[in-house]
This record gives structure tokens, sequence and C-alpha cells, in this order.
């Protein structure tokens, strides 16, 4: 009775927002997300769904990328006012000239693991020489990172989209996101116990993934702190009510036709909540660290993705 | 219907119930499950040539569209194929090849023409035209591509993961890629790859078509464990065998996966899969590709037969059982219905009608024999009462003349007291107090003349009357034998002559005779095998006449009695007896005996004869303690005045 007091008064509070915003002052903006629906975005559905964006004001249009357009296009194309993407990415598009500004981190940690089968490799001195893949859309600096600090001189394999070649034998071991193809190996008959795996973060390469990004003249201080403050209350929500954000997630991916794995969803929304809470560091919610920002910065150097130089300030707008 | 507790039938209901129970128990338990590992194995047999019937059937097919590619490979390999040489084998396969939906060549980079970086063919079909087209898409980049980049990493052909069609027309494909080589100076070099890519609409409909029991179905997973076909649509391509087993939590679905994407084959348990209930699959691999075809089967259904059966069995068996209580205790009833008339009429009988009607019975069996040992026992019975009547009777008038032998003993001894009222210089008193049989005791006393008074006292040896007519005869002989100035010895001895003739039961009698002038005081006596005699003085002195004279009489005539005389004084008591005093028993068959007789002599001095006798049979009785007295006892007690 009293949960259904609580939701009967969300509701009330909800419909009066929506009310009050209704023919007035709703701030419309387009926020793009890096990839096509799925539970790595459950926060910006739930935040749409349960009215969390209208309450701080605004009215936000969703967009997904997908294999022909990127967030980043969508961005810098002005068809989005904000952006999602990954820190990596993010820092080679600046140093190329992009006028992008981080807002807000959300992803605190590395995600990225790297998969072996345990009988070939069980630990990193086996990887030496080693035919590893990587996604050819560009993840792969922080592997290069790994692989020249402990001079294990790999070959590099560039693959497309599936982690096919690793499962029929192709490769010795792939990268893969903790929160997506790691569950996908698992599901594809691989227990645990037969995968040797190196987390990234472990190793000094905690670049953590996750971030909202705009164009530094369209930035408001108060606006875009509404706005990311939004999406961290969304995205609260979203990890204490997992089972309802899964629901959108599946409305999401049947309305875009993208076949719906329960299990494999869960498994993302679980692994993205250990992404965004890490106990470890001390950092104010959406926050970027200065420290985590020299580590990319550091490492892409390292690789000469760094065209021209930037400084932390002139990268990162959102809370301090 | 049930019988009673404590019944018979009851019994032998719960006896011939409960084993036929545990037998058939047993026996139905073993048939249930060996007709079930008999289902199973016949099940698994059926499985396993199911699966492999349709595993040949579908081989047969991928197999044959395998070799398309292969040859085009060597054809490739062994010449240098031009432009329009290549579009032309490629059309060639796609209009000759049903399941072929398309067909592509594509080469290394600059491996074709040393100025292109793509060089690629693809001919496919589309709404039923043949359409020419290329893969040289930069941002396709086909050499990532897993259709390109597996095979030439693995250099072997490759079926790939299922996936849709590109025109999104629904249909799961799968592309065969075989890589072709360039031998360039003796080093074969990876030069690029030839696909089919198949349409898998007729894998779906064959596997489909597979239908065990009611609700069993089969299905194919992929390499990856990825669903191909399944009945449920929403599983293909979507779901791996080892995502379902963690969606619906079932671990044995992932072990299951595990095996059949190694290749394979085996039967086995698999708790609520995607079919809800029990059930058990069949799975074994293709041998053209790394698929698996598995069949599942549902225990219900695989069972349904045997459980009918069983059902059947278990209501014939409580029918049966049903019907074996009902005989049971009709039999029962019908042989316990005599033993219940018997049981009846041995209470009659008991009670004293030995001549109870007994139930009819005509059979042979225990119940007949039973009936022959009762009416043999009712006619032993009557004859044993007639006999005891009779017996009875003879006893009867027996004792009734055992009574009169007793009454005419007793009438043979003088009994009236005092016997000599007219005479003061005497005081004479005497009782012979019989056991329960007659006895054999006498006394007696008569006047021979004025003076003279003879007393004695005898005892036959022996009981009954043999030993009374003795008695009678020994008396009748010794009032017979005394004629004047006759002494004692010389009766006795006559007495004993007599008694000896004719004495065939060699019984005899002792004899204590006396004579007593009550002038003189002087007394002669003669004592046959007696117990001595006392005579207790007026100043309470005691003497004991121990002289003996011979043998008991009736026996032996060796030498002739004599004779002992005694001169008494005014105020003695002469005290005769028999054996029955001084052997008088009490209970614990200790004897009255001399010292305790002589102690009683001692208190008589002062008393009358009848006194004397009185007090001493009073102490005897308090010694007997009512003991049953076992022998003749009698007392004579004669006062001289």
């Amino acid at each position: 009775m009293r949960k259904f007091l609580k939701y009967f008064i969300i509701i009330v509070l909800v419909s009066l927002n929506n009310l009050s915003f209704a023919q007035s002052n709703l701030k419309e903006v387009t926020l793009a997300v890096h990839w096509l629906p799925q539970a790595q975005f459950a926060g910006y559905y739930i935040g749409l769904e349960k009215g969390i964006y209208k309450k701080h004001g605004f009215d936000v249009k969703l967009l997904h990328s997908s294999p022909n357009i990127t967030a980043q296009e969508l961005l810098l194309d002005g068809k989005a006012d904000f952006a999602t993407m990954f820190l990596t990415t993010a820092i080679i598009l600046k140093s190329n000239n992009a006028p992008i500004v981080n807002v807000g981190q959300l992803s605190q940690k590395c995600g990225q693991v790297l998969v072996a089968k345990k009988n070939n490799i069980n630990d990193v001195s086996d990887l030496k020489g080693k035919k590893v893949g990587v996604w050819r859309s560009g993840f792969d600096e922080i592997l290069m990172s790994f692989s020249d600090k402990y001079e294990l001189n790999i070959e590099l394999v560039l693959i497309s989209s599936t982690i096919n070649l690793f499962l029929f034998g192709g490769i010795d071991a792939m990268t893969t996101m903790w929160f997506n193809e790691y569950h996908s190996i698992i599901n594809a008959g691989f227990d645990k116990d037969e995968l040797t795996t190196f987390f990234l973060a472990d190793y000094g390469f905690d670049i953590p993934e996750d971030g909202i990004y705009m164009l530094e003249n369209r930035f408001d201080k108060e606006t875009t702190a509404k706005f990311v403050a939004a999406t961290l209350e969304a995205w609260e929500y979203t990890f204490t009510n997992k089972d309802e954000a899964i629901e959108l997630v599946k409305k999401e991916m049947k309305e875009k036709f993208i076949p719906f794995n329960k299990p494999h969803q869960y498994w993302m929304l679980n692994r993205i909540h250990d992404l965004f809470n890490i106990m470890e560091k001390k950092y104010k919610p959406g926050q970027l660290l200065e420290s985590d920002f020299e580590t990319a910065y550091e490492v892409l150097s390292q690789h000469n993705r760094i065209r021209n130089g930037f400084t932390f300030e002139n990268f990162y707008f959102g809370i301090k | 219907m049930l019988p009673k507790k404590n019944t018979f039938a009851f019994r032998l209901n719960l006896y011939v119930v409960s084993s036929i129970s545990l037998i058939a128990v047993i026996i139905f338990t073993s048939f249930y499950f060996i007709s079930r590992d008999i289902l199973l194995s016949m099940a698994e047999e059926s499985a396993k040539n199911i699966t492999e019937k349709y595993v040949n059937q579908i081989d047969a097919v991928i197999g044959k569209s395998a070799k398309i590619p292969y040859n085009i490979a060597t054809v490739i390999e062994n010449g240098n194929p031009k432009e329009e040489e290549l579009i032309a084998l490629l059309k060639n396969i796609v209009t000759n090849n049903e399941e072929v939906y398309g067909s592509a060549i594509a080469f290394e980079p600059f491996g074709f023409d040393e100025n292109k970086y793509f060089y690629s063919h693809y001919v496919y079909k589309s709404k039923g035209e043949i359409v020419t087209s290329n893969l040289n898409d930069p941002k396709y980049e086909y050499f990532y591509q897993d259709w390109y980049q597996i095979p030439a990493h693995l250099e072997e052909p490759v079926w790939s993961e299922p996936y849709y069609d590109e025109g999104g027309g629904n249909v799961v494909m799968t592309t065969y890629s075989v890589p072709f080589y360039k031998t360039e100076n003796g080093i074969k070099k990876f030069w690029g790859i030839i696909t089919v890519d198949i349409a898998l609409d007729w894998l779906d409909s064959l596997v489909s078509s597979i239908k065990i029991y009611e609700t069993g179905f089969a299905f194919v997973i992929s390499y990856a464990g990825t669903f191909v076909t399944h009945p449920n649509n929403d599983f293909i391509l979507n779901h791996t065998i080892f995502s379902l087993s963690e969606e619906y939590n079932i671990p044995d679905l992932r072990e299951i996966g595990k095996k059949m994407i190694k290749d394979e084959s085996g039967f086995r348990e698999l708790n609520g899969v995607t079919i809800k209930e029990d059930s058990r699959i069949y799975y074994t691999p293709f041998n053209s590709n790394n698929w698996s075809l598995g069949v599942i089967f549902p225990d219900k259904e695989l069972y349904a037969d045997l459980n009918n059966l069983s059902l059947i069995i278990i209501v014939i068996g409580l029918f049966g059982l049903v019907f074996i209580i009902a005989t049971v205790t009709e039999v029962s009833k019908r042989l316990t219905k005599p033993l219940n008339q018997f049981a009846k009429a041995a209470g009659e009988v008991g009670s004293g009608k030995f001549n109870t009607e007994l139930p009819q019975i005509t059979s042979k069996d225990e119940i007949g024999e039973l009936y022959n040992s009762f009416k043999r026992m009712q006619v032993e019975l009557n004859n044993y009462i007639e006999n005891l009547k009779a017996t009875t009777a003879e006893k009867e008038k027996m004792q009734s003349e055992l009574r009169i032998a007793h009454q005419i003993q007793m009438d043979m001894v003088p009994k009236i007291f005092p016997p000599f009222p007219e005479r003061d210089d005497v005081d004479l008193f005497a009782v012979l107090d019989t056991a329960k049989e007659v006895g054999g005791d006498l006394y007696d006393f008569f006047f021979i003349d004025d003076e003279r008074i003879v007393v004695l006292v005898g005892d036959v040896a022996g009981k009954g009357v043999p030993a009374s007519l003795f008695m009678a005869v020994t008396r009748t002989l010794i009032r017979s034998k005394f004629t004047k100035g006759i002494s004692t010895a010389k009766v006795v001895d006559q007495i004993n002559r007599d008694l000896m003739q004719n004495n065939d039961s060699q019984l005899f009698v002792t004899l204590l005779l006396c004579i007593i002038d009550l002038k003189t005081k002087e007394m002669e006596y003669t004592s046959g095998g007696h117990n001595p005699a006392y005579i207790v003085s007026e100043d309470g002195t005691i003497t004991t006449l121990k002289d003996r004279h011979g043998m008991a009489l009736g026996l032996f005539d060796v030498m002739p009695y004599t004779s002992s005389t005694y001169q008494m004084k005014q105020g003695d008591k002469f005290i005769l007896y028999t054996d029955g005093v001084n052997e008088a028993m009490d209970k614990n068959g200790d004897i009255y005996d001399y010292e305790r007789f002589e102690n009683m002599l001692g208190k008589i001095k002062d008393l009358s004869a009848k006194e004397s006798i009185e007090i001493i049979l009073k102490d005897i009785k308090k010694f007997a303690e009512g003991a049953e007295q076992s022998d003749d006892i009698t007392l004579m007690v004669v006062t001289m005045k």
C-alpha cells in the first residue's frame, strides 16, 4: 500500500511537472548516444520515460548512432546538442580541432578486457608475439600501450564487429568490452574458468569511457549542469530499478528490429552499473578526474594520435 | 463386509493380503523400472536413428553446396581467369544451384589488379533476377568481415555463423568461404576467398518437420551455440543455447551445449528446458560443418504408454486385492463356521450334555477329521461316564459293606461303662477309636469266676475287612478257650495254633492277655508280641511290664508261650494299649512315642479310669494337630480298688 502511494505521488508529481512545462519553458535538446539501442543507454531511456529530463526542464530527443553515422558526426554536424562518446575518441577528436568539450563523465573505469583461451595463455608474458584481435573502429591505442609496456610485441588483427574470429581460433586473444563481448564469449560456450582475462585497468590503463560532450560554443554553464544532473538522476533511478530499465531497453531494441537477449542486456546493465560506480576513486558524480584524463592523453600521445595538444582545462567543462 | 479384528478371517486376510501386496509391489516396481530402461534405450536408439537420418539429409545438401566454391577455387588457382570469366563463373553458380542465394569472389589488396585495393564480384538473386555487383565499398572493407577474415586466418574453408540476409527478407543464411592461393616462385600465398551464400529456409522446414510424439521437437545450433532453427522464432540468431541456460537458469543446458559445439553425440536428461517439463535430449553433430542437431523428447510422452499401462495394472491390482479380501473372508467364514459350531457343541458337552447334536460334516478334510475325533470323543466320554457310574455304585456298595463290617467289629467289643456297676473292687474303662478304615484292634474283658477277670488288648496287623475278620475270629477264640484254672500261656498257645490253621493270607495278631484276681490282686499275663503295659501306682510310680512271652499269634508254632505274674496293690492303675497310641502321628510324620505317653501317665494317678483315658486321648489329639488318624487307637485302664 505504501509502495502504491509512493508511485501514486510520483505519478502525480510527474504529471504536474508535465503540465507546468507543457506549453512553456521546456528546452528542446537532442542527445546522440554512441551505438545502437542496448542496455548501455538504459539511463537515457529511463530519463525520458520517467519524465526526469522534463522535470529538469528538458524536452529531450534521443538519437542512436549506427554503422552509418556516429554520435560525434551528429554532434559536429549540429544535429545533436549533446553526444556520448568514449574519452579516447573525444581526445583524438579534440586534437583534430573538433570544438568539443566534456561536460560530464559517467564511466569511471576502463571496461576493456583482453580475453584469451586459458590452455594457451595464462599470464601476460604468454601473449608475446600472439595474434590479438581489436576493433578496427579504433580502440587499439590502449591495447598497443599495454603491449609496449610489457614488451609483448603482439600481432594486431583488426576485426570488424563479431567475436567469431576468436571463437573459430583465428586469433589467440581479443579485446572485448567487459559489459558486452566478454559476455558474448561466455554465452558462446566458454566457461569463465576456461578463459584468461586481462582487465586493462589493472595494468595501468584505467581510462574511463562513456562521457557527455557538447560543442564548446554552445556551452551554457547553467543549462549544461542541469542536463548533466538530470542524466545522473536518470542513471541513479536506472540502477535501482533494473527490471524496469530492461523492459525499456527491450522496447527500444524491438522498435529498431534489433534482437533482444535478456540475459545479455542484464549483464550489460549490471556491468555498466559497476563501471559507473567505482569505490576506489574519489570523484563527484559526473566528474572527470584530471588523472584519468592525463592517463588517456599520455597513451594517445605515445601512439601519435594527438595532432594538436591541449590542456585538461580546454577539454573539461564539467563539475570540479 | 470387512472381517472383524481377532477373527480368523481378519488374520488370514492380513497375512494373505500383505504378502500378495508385497509381491505385487515388487513385481510392479521391477516391471516399471525395467520397462522404463527398455523404453529409454529404445528411445535412445530411435532418437539416434531419427537424428542420423536428418543429419544425413542436411549433410547431403550442405556437402553439395560446399563442393561448388571448392571446385571454383581449384579453377582459379590453376589458371588466370579474366574478369568476365569470374563473373560468368559466379552467375553460373547462382543460376544452377537453387539453394545458393549468392556467390562472391574477393581478392587480397592489389591481388587481382595491382592498382586496385579492393577487387571483388558478387552475384546474387533478387526478386527472381540475377544481379551482378561487388563488395568494394571502402566503408564495408571486406577484408575485416568474418566470411573473409576467418578462412584467411585459419587457411581452411569455413561455414560462417548464421545471419539474416542483407535484404531484410528474414531468411537465415550462412556463407561457405573457401580460401584460394597463388603460387609464385614456389611460394604458396593467400590470394582471396570464394563464397556461396546459402539460404537456410530448407533447413528450417526440414528440422521443423521433425515431430517427436506430441510436443517433442528438434533444433539446430551453430558452432557458437546460436540457434539456427528452433520452434520458437525469437531464439533464432538471438539466443545461444548458453544464454538460454542463463536466462532460464538451467546449468544442464550449458553442459549439453558445450558437448554439442564440441561435435559430441549423446543422450541425456534435461530438466525443464524450453519445453518446461522433464525431457531428454539426443544431440549429434553435422558432418559437413560444426553445427549440431538436438532432438527433445518429453519424458511424459516418452513414458506415456508405460504410464497408461502402469495405471491399468494398478487398477487391476486394486480390484484383484478387493477380490482376494472378499474371497479370503468368505472362505475363512465357511471354514470357521463348523469350528464355531464345534466350539458351541464343546461348550455344551463341557456343561454335561454329552449327547449334544454335532454339526453335520461330510467333508474329508481337517474339519472332517475334527468331526470324527469329536464324535469319537463323545462316544468315549459316554462310555467312560457309564463305567464311572457302575464303578461308583460298586464302590459305594463296598463302602457300605465296610461300614457294616466296622459296625460289627465295634459291636464285638463291650461298650457299656461302667461294665460292672455292682462291684466296687474294680474301675475299668476302655476305648477303641477306629481309624477311617476298618481296623484290627480289639479289647475285651470278662469274668471267668467271681473273683477273676480277664482283660486283653490285641492288634491285628493290617487293616480292612480281613483284619477285622481276623480280629473277630481271635476274639471268639479267646472267649471259647477259657476253662476253669487254665493259664494265660495255655490259652494263647491254643489260640495261636487255631489261628495258624488256614491262615493263607499270613495275617497275625499281637495280644496281651491278662487274668487278674481281684481279691488277691495278683495278675497273670502273657504278651504275644504286644507293646508292654504299664502299672501306675497310687504314689505315682510307673512300672513297665516288659516281659514278652512269644511272637505275635497266627504265624509260627515254634515254642510254647509262657506267662508272668505281677502282684498289684490297691490303687494301682493297669494301662493296656495298642501301638496306635505310641505311634500316633502329627502332620510332620513325628510320632507321639512312649516318652510323652509316660509323661501323661504321671498325671493320672488320682483320676478315674474314664478320666484317665479322656485326658490321654485329648493329649494325643492335641499332638496330632488335626492330622488324619492312621491307625486304631485302643486304650484300657483298670484301677484296683
